[in-house]
Parts: C-alpha cells; sequence; structure tokens
C-alpha cells in the first residue's frame, strides 16, 4: 500500500500511452518523509521512460504516474498528473494554423517514383482531414489524428498558406436557407450566417465536405461536394391572394469526389468569394476591403487552373507562395 | 445529296437529344427541383407504375455517366450479388454511385432498405451506412424518431456526427409529438461527443461536433428555456474545460450573458483563463475567444 513498507511498482502514462515502469523501492532522504508526513521514505523510483517518435511533436501532454500495489489495487500518485512539453523531432512540430496545409510522401512498396507524388491533407487545429482510397474508395474522408498522420518516415514541412486574412459571413450548415426561414415572410434574409477569416473558413469547409461524404477518384478532376438548400416556393403563390402557405422544398447535400489534393484545392477554394465553390451566403464582413478578396481570388484561380499540374506535391508548393 | 442531307438530319436530332436530356440532368441539380423527381414517385405510386425513374449524372466532369435506373433496377443488382463475388473496382464503384445517387434524390420508403442492403452486401461501409441515413433526416421522412434511435443505439459516431448537423434543418420536427421530442432529447443528451486530443490541443472538428450537439439539444428542447438546461446541466457539470469553448464557439455566451446566467459566464471565464494561461501556444483557444 501507498503509506506500507511494501515495494509498489509504477506505471507512467503520457496521453494516454504508457512511456515506461518500474518498481519504486528506493530509500529516499529523512527529508522526504518528513514532507510526505509518512513513517518511511522507501517508496523512491528513478524509471528511464521510452518516448515514442509519434508523441514527440512539440505537445504539452499530462503525464500521469500510478502506483500498482500487491493487493492488485492501482492508484495515481497524488501530485501527478505532470504537464510536460514533448520537444519534437526535427521535422515533426504539429502544425500551428488552421488550414495549414501538411504532406508526406506515399509508402507504396512498389511504388518508387510515384512515392513522390505525395499525399497532403488540411489542419483542423488538432488533426489532419484527408482525403484517402487508392486501394479502397470507401470512408474517403477521414479525420485522422496527427500521430497516425504524422508516423510516415518521409513527412514533409507543414506549409502555412500564403494570404491576407480577412473576415468573411458564410452558412456553415449542411442544409442553407436560400430565401428565408418563414412561410409569411420568406423574402426575409435568414440570420444563418457565421463569420470567420479564411483559415477558419477552409478547415470549416473540409469539416463540411467530410460530414457531407465522397467518394475518391484517381483523376486530377473532382465534384465538390455541394451543402444542401431548403426554401419556400413563393413562385406558387399568387400575387392577387390574400394569404399563401408554399411548399417548404429541401434539396439534400450532396456527395462529392476527390483525390488528395483536389480536396485540398477545394477547401480552400471555397475561401474565395470569386470562385465557383463559396459557401451559400458567403460575403465580405463589415467594412473589409474588397481588393483583399479579389487578390485572394487571383490567388485561387492560378491554383484552381487547369493549366497547373495537378498532383499533391505541385499543390503543396502552390501554396507556398503569392502566385499572382 | 438527299441522302446526305437526311443523315445529317439523323444526326442533328441525335444530338438534339442527346443536348436536351443534359440540360435535363443540369436543371435537376437545381434548387427546388428535386420535387419533378418526388412528383413522378407520388405519380407512379398513385398510377401503379413499378419503379421510381432517376435521371442524373455521377462522378466528376470527367467521369460522367449517365444513371436512369430505378429503385427495383438498383435493388435487382444488389440482391443478385453473392456475398463472396468479388466485384471489379470499375463495377463496385458504379454500383456505389448509384446507391449514393438514389440515396440524396430520394427521401422515399425505399431509400434505408436499398441502404441497408447495400452495407449487408458490402457495397457501403457501416459508416457510410449510418451517415446516409443521418443524411435522410434533412428532409421530411415518415418516421425520423426510429432513425435516430437506430443511429443512437449503434453507436456509430460519424452517423451521430452527421446527425447533430442534419436535424439542426429538419422539415419534420415542428409536427413531432411532444413525447417523441422528449424521447429524441433523452436519446441526444446521452450522446455527448468526446474531444478526440491531447487537453493541450484544440481540433475545431471536436469543436464543431460538440457544438453542433448543443445546437441539436436545444431544438430538441421542450422546457421553458433551454439556457436554463445549459447553465444546470453542461456548463455547471463539464467534464473538461474545452467544452466551453465549444459554448462559445456555438453562440451561447452572449445568451446565457443575456439570460442573466452569471455563475455559468464567471466559471466560463475562469476555466477559459486557467486554459489559457496553461498552454499559451494554442492559437486556436485565441481564435474562440475573440468571438466571446
Amino acid at each position: 500500500m501507498p503509506n506500507s513498507g511494501q515495494i509498489v511498482g509504477i506505471h507512467i502514462y503520457a496521453g494516454g500511452t504508457y512511456i515506461g515502469g518500474g518498481n519504486a523501492s528506493l530509500t529516499r532522504e529523512f527529508a522526504v518523509q518528513q514532507a510526505c508526513n509518512s513513517t518511511h521514505s522507501n517508496h523512491g523510483f528513478d524509471i528511464p521512460v521510452s518516448v515514442p517518435a509519434a508523441l514527440l511533436d512539440g505537445t504539452v501532454r499530462d503525464v500521469q504516474i500510478y502506483s500498482i500495489h500487491e493487493d492488485g489495487s492501482v492508484a495515481q500518485l497524488d501530485n501527478s498528473p505532470v504537464r510536460l512539453k514533448f520537444e519534437a523531432l526535427p521535422g515533426r512540430e504539429r502544425p500551428s494554423n488552421l488550414g495549414d496545409i501538411v504532406g508526406r510522401d506515399l509508402q507504396y512498396e512498389w511504388g518508387g517514383p510515384l512515392n513522390y507524388f505525395g499525399h497532403i491533407g488540411i489542419w483542423d487545429g488538432g488533426n489532419v482531414i484527408e482525403a484517402t482510397g487508392a486501394s479502397n474508395s470507401d470512408d474517403t474522408l477521414k479525420i485522422t489524428s496527427w500521430a497516425t498522420f504524422s508516423s510516415a518516415p518521409a513527412l514533409w514541412p507543414t506549409v502555412v498558406p500564403v494570404l491576407s486574412d480577412y473576415a468573411q459571413n458564410y452558412c456553415r450548415e449542411i442544409i442553407c436557407n436560400v430565401n428565408g426561414l418563414s412561410a409569411v415572410s420568406p423574402w426575409i434574409l435568414p440570420i444563418q450566417t457565421h463569420v470567420g477569416g479564411l483559415r477558419e473558413l477552409a478547415a470549416k469547409r473540409a469539416y463540411l465536405s467530410y460530414l457531407i461524404g465522397a467518394s475518391y477518384t484517381r483523376l486530377a478532376t473532382f465534384t465538390p461536394t455541394k451543402q444542401g438548400t431548403k426554401r419556400y416556393q413563393v413562385e406558387l403563390c399568387s400575387p392577387f391572394a390574400s394569404q399563401c402557405n408554399p411548399p417548404l422544398v429541401t434539396v439534400k447535400a450532396s456527395r462529392g469526389t476527390y483525390r488528395c489534393e483536389t480536396f485540398v484545392m477545394h477547401s480552400w477554394a471555397a475561401t474565395s468569394i470569386h470562385s465557383e465553390y463559396a459557401f451559400h451566403h458567403q460575403s465580405l464582413y463589415g467594412f473589409e476591403n474588397p481588393k483583399k478578396a479579389e487578390k485572394w481570388g487571383r490567388q485561387i484561380d492560378y491554383i484552381m487552373s487547369p493549366l497547373r499540374i495537378i498532383s499533391p506535391k505541385a499543390m503543396y508548393e502552390n501554396f507556398k507562395k503569392w502566385n499572382v | 445529296m438527299e441522302c446526305v442531307m437526311r443523315f445529317l438530319a439523323i444526326i442533328a436530332l441525335i444530338v438534339a437529344v442527346v443536348v436536351s436530356s443534359w440540360i435535363y440532368i443540369d436543371r435537376e441539380d437545381d434548387v427546388g427541383l428535386r420535387q419533378v423527381g418526388v412528383k413522378d414517385f407520388a405519380l407512379s405510386k398513385r398510377y401503379g407504375v413499378s419503379g421510381f425513374s432517376l435521371a442524373g449524372v455521377v462522378g466528376g466532369d470527367n467521369e460522367k455517366f449517365h444513371v436512369n435506373k430505378d429503385y427495383k433496377y438498383i435493388l435487382q443488382q444488389i440482391e443478385s450479388l453473392q456475398n463472396s463475388v468479388r466485384l471489379t473496382d470499375d463495377r463496385r464503384a458504379q454500383l456505389r454511385d448509384e446507391i449514393f445517387y438514389y440515396s440524396r434524390k430520394a427521401n422515399d420508403d425505399f431509400t434505408k432498405p436499398l441502404l441497408k442492403m447495400a452495407w449487408e452486401k458490402g457495397l457501403i461501409s457501416e459508416k457510410e451506412y449510418y451517415g446516409e441515413v443521418a443524411h435522410m433526416l434533412s428532409d421530411n421522412l415518415e418516421d425520423p424518431k426510429s432513425i435516430i434511435m437506430e443511429i443512437v443505439a449503434a453507436k456509430n459516431s460519424y452517423g451521430m456526427e452527421v446527425m447533430f448537423m442534419t436535424i439542426q434543418e429538419a422539415p419534420w420536427r415542428e409536427g413531432l409529438a411532444r413525447q417523441d421530442r422528449d424521447e429524441i432529447f433523452a436519446a441526444l443528451e446521452k450522446s455527448k461527443p468526446v474531444f478526440t486530443t491531447e487537453m493541450s490541443v484544440i481540433s475545431m472538428s471536436d469543436i464543431y461536433r460538440y457544438e453542433n450537439w448543443l445546437k441539436a439539444l436545444e431544438l430538441f428542447y421542450t422546457g421553458a428555456d433551454y439556457m436554463d438546461h445549459l447553465d444546470r446541466i453542461i456548463v455547471s457539470k463539464a467534464d473538461e474545460p474545452r467544452e466551453f469553448f465549444a459554448v462559445i464557439y456555438g453562440g451561447y455566451y452572449k445568451k446565457l450573458l443575456a439570460h442573466g446566467k452569471f455563475e455559468s459566464i464567471a466559471r466560463m471565464n475562469r476555466v477559459v483563463a486557467d486554459y489559457q494561461r496553461s498552454y499559451p501556444e494554442n492559437s486556436i483557444s485565441e481564435m474562440i475567444v475573440q468571438k466571446m
């Protein structure tokens, strides 16, 4: 037991991952006994830990220490968890901004040069949203933990897309009202918009696509996921009628088809009000300068151009600099 | 000469038919025109015409092929598959596209059985099945409660995630009996999302999921004031600090303030400040706090 003289085992976990263990059998100095208000100081320990590379990504983690007793009972030490920063191995730092583009080499054993083209995804602040499916088209859009994504041996440095951030209104739902919430006064625009910067919009669009669903394609062309709509069919109302009860028409969101880089490309293209992929109700917020949106629109046009090579590597490079 | 003219006339006719079919397909995707399909379906039932004809386009710009199959045709194709048969990638992809196309264009009695069979035959995954079924909730349907209960009972995290979002715009919600609303509310309340990353990290996907859960709960709440519930149950009994960031992101901070829930507000302020002090490098927490 903790206050007995019995030898106790120690297990150490970081963020739920076992990183080391041993016995607490060292006799510590008398001052420790006094500080702990104990009858002895026989449970000191000095245990080396083995931290998996996947945890060495610059994240602050809670480290829990448990004592394992002879009767099988387990207790967490009073002075744990201990908050520690796990310094990143070179090149494995977690991305720091929403919408950052993460990439890695492919890992086909037979792939050879194909692996160079790589694979990219989009950062949502804690996980990677990515399109995968070269071998299986099911569940194409996935949310993958950084530990899993970064476990590839050839991880690419994170790209922070160049942009001049500005705020926009947008509909962030799966189904957007296109002509109002009310059958009585459908011409009143719905209060269904949210405000966010470009990075937030890119991450949100990736998440919306994940919810809407998509299939995998090996081609460099893509079909974007589309938000659904609902509206009152006011055109069916007679202008001479004293009252009208127009039917509500809902169109479900439609699925897309993507390859990894076209998924990232579409998520970012949706941030431009000048692209055909913008959210419903997307507009500049407040007094934002329209020229910023125009410049960003030209950047997206360049990146989306069919004249560019569409490959994960090329897309990754295109987002690194202003191309216009 | 006359022969050549006839040949050209036939070619022109073929081109006109093809072009007009594409125009129809484009219109099919327009807002509101899905009703055309629904009307066809209603007529087919009324007059005993078998099946429900769908026309449309599946796939990307370079992958277009026509789907002009009725429900029975798709069902026959799926039923005829032996479980042990391994389809070619192309055939499987085509069948999947037809199933998904039907699932998104129709919301009728056939949709769920079709999806179920597709799942049982291995054409779509479990996650895709529950996701598609959850998408059915965004439009009118016969028995939405049974679908919600099925998703919750299956504990399929993707299905629930989609459901939290789709039921927010559900047109059938207004006609629900109070008892049904209460049962749905209880089922949703038990499905509280969990945060998937280390405490020091805020994934926006986790925030969106939690925010959608809060909004879904609000829409099925039958009590007098949802802010009371949020105050008593959610804010006071939060398991971890990131829940407060989701509450803020969902716009509930301002609503709590407007409803005079000052204890909750003080608690949120304290926890959020502690979190930011503990993890000063977390830029997402800063972005969310700016929305307070």
